[in-house]
């Protein structure tokens, strides 16, 4: 496949993932700090992003196998969560997150742990997808980013 | 006359923003030195307190939080400005940070247009 081909490829993934409510403007934000010094600067932060998750579901899923939940200690291992999320414009993931917090706040288990099966769905969907996004980016190759837009 | 980049130190316990806003800053020609905890903050503000001109810092945080890091800077700095930043958007915590004595109080997440003039921003407010 031609580089413009694979460019327009990238492109159009890029725009999907907007239009499906995956990002939000804070990726936008990342992807305006990536420059010759940090030619991967959004793909190593997503990376890193969900290494981080695994740790952060790991909290939450032993902090779910006491009973009654300790809904405080929930809330501060989402809050984290939440914020990373937000950070990198992960908007459904940050939606989720929102929504189980106000299960904590509820003293809801039901709310909590089905939210968090959404949660955990949502952030396998939007790794893959990105990891695709990012492997096809690598092969088309540096774009023109001066007109970007969301 | 060329002009020192403005030194700040970024405290923020979370992995992704405190490289995110790291990024951010020196692209906007900060230098950045950034930490994860309040009591790691102040020990390196006690050892070197004139190699900052601004600090930034999260106020969730396990420990202390960066309402009480503001007061202890507030009290052991005296001139050095502290801007705050969190995803607490309510009136409240807002005008406890301003009341505590914050220069600026950022909601995450940061965009870097919160950060564009935000030193020139935080001397106009000290004044």
């Amino acid at each position: 496949m031609g580089s413009k081909q694979l460019q327009y490829q990238v492109a159009s993934m890029r725009d999907t993932l907007f239009k499906q409510g995956y990002l939000d403007e804070q990726f936008v934000q990342l992807e305006e700090l990536q420059d010759d010094d940090n030619p991967n600067f959004v793909e190593d932060i997503v990376k890193s992003f969900f290494q981080d998750s695994v740790r952060s579901f790991n909290n939450i899923e032993k902090a779910m196998e006491s009973h009654p939940f300790d809904f405080e200690k929930l809330d501060k291992y989402m809050h984290q969560f939440k914020g990373s999320s937000s950070s990198i414009g992960a908007a459904k993931i940050k939606e989720e997150s929102t929504m189980f917090r106000e299960y904590c706040r509820q003293g809801s288990a039901e709310g909590c742990l089905r939210t968090f099966q959404q949660l955990k769905k949502e952030h396998a969907i939007l790794r893959k997808k990105l990891e695709t996004y990012f492997q096809l980016a690598r092969q088309a190759g540096p774009t023109e980013t001066a007109c970007r837009s969301k | 006359m060329s002009s020192a980049a403005t030194r700040i130190l970024v405290i923020d316990d979370d992995n992704i923003t405190s490289k995110i806003l790291e990024k951010m800053l020196i692209k906007q020609q900060y230098e950045v030195t950034t930490c994860t905890r309040a009591s790691d903050a102040l020990d390196i503000l006690r050892a070197r307190r004139n190699d900052f001109d601004i600090v930034l810092s999260d106020i969730e945080m396990p420990g202390m939080n960066g309402f009480e890091l503001l007061e202890t800077i507030v009290n052991e700095f005296n001139e050095l400005p502290v801007v705050l930043m969190s995803s607490l958007d309510d009136e409240g915590s807002i005008s406890k940070g301003f009341s505590k004595g914050a220069r600026e109080y950022l909601i995450k997440p940061v965009q870097k247009d919160d950060i564009k003039n935000l030193w020139q921003h935080v001397q106009k407010t000290g004044n």
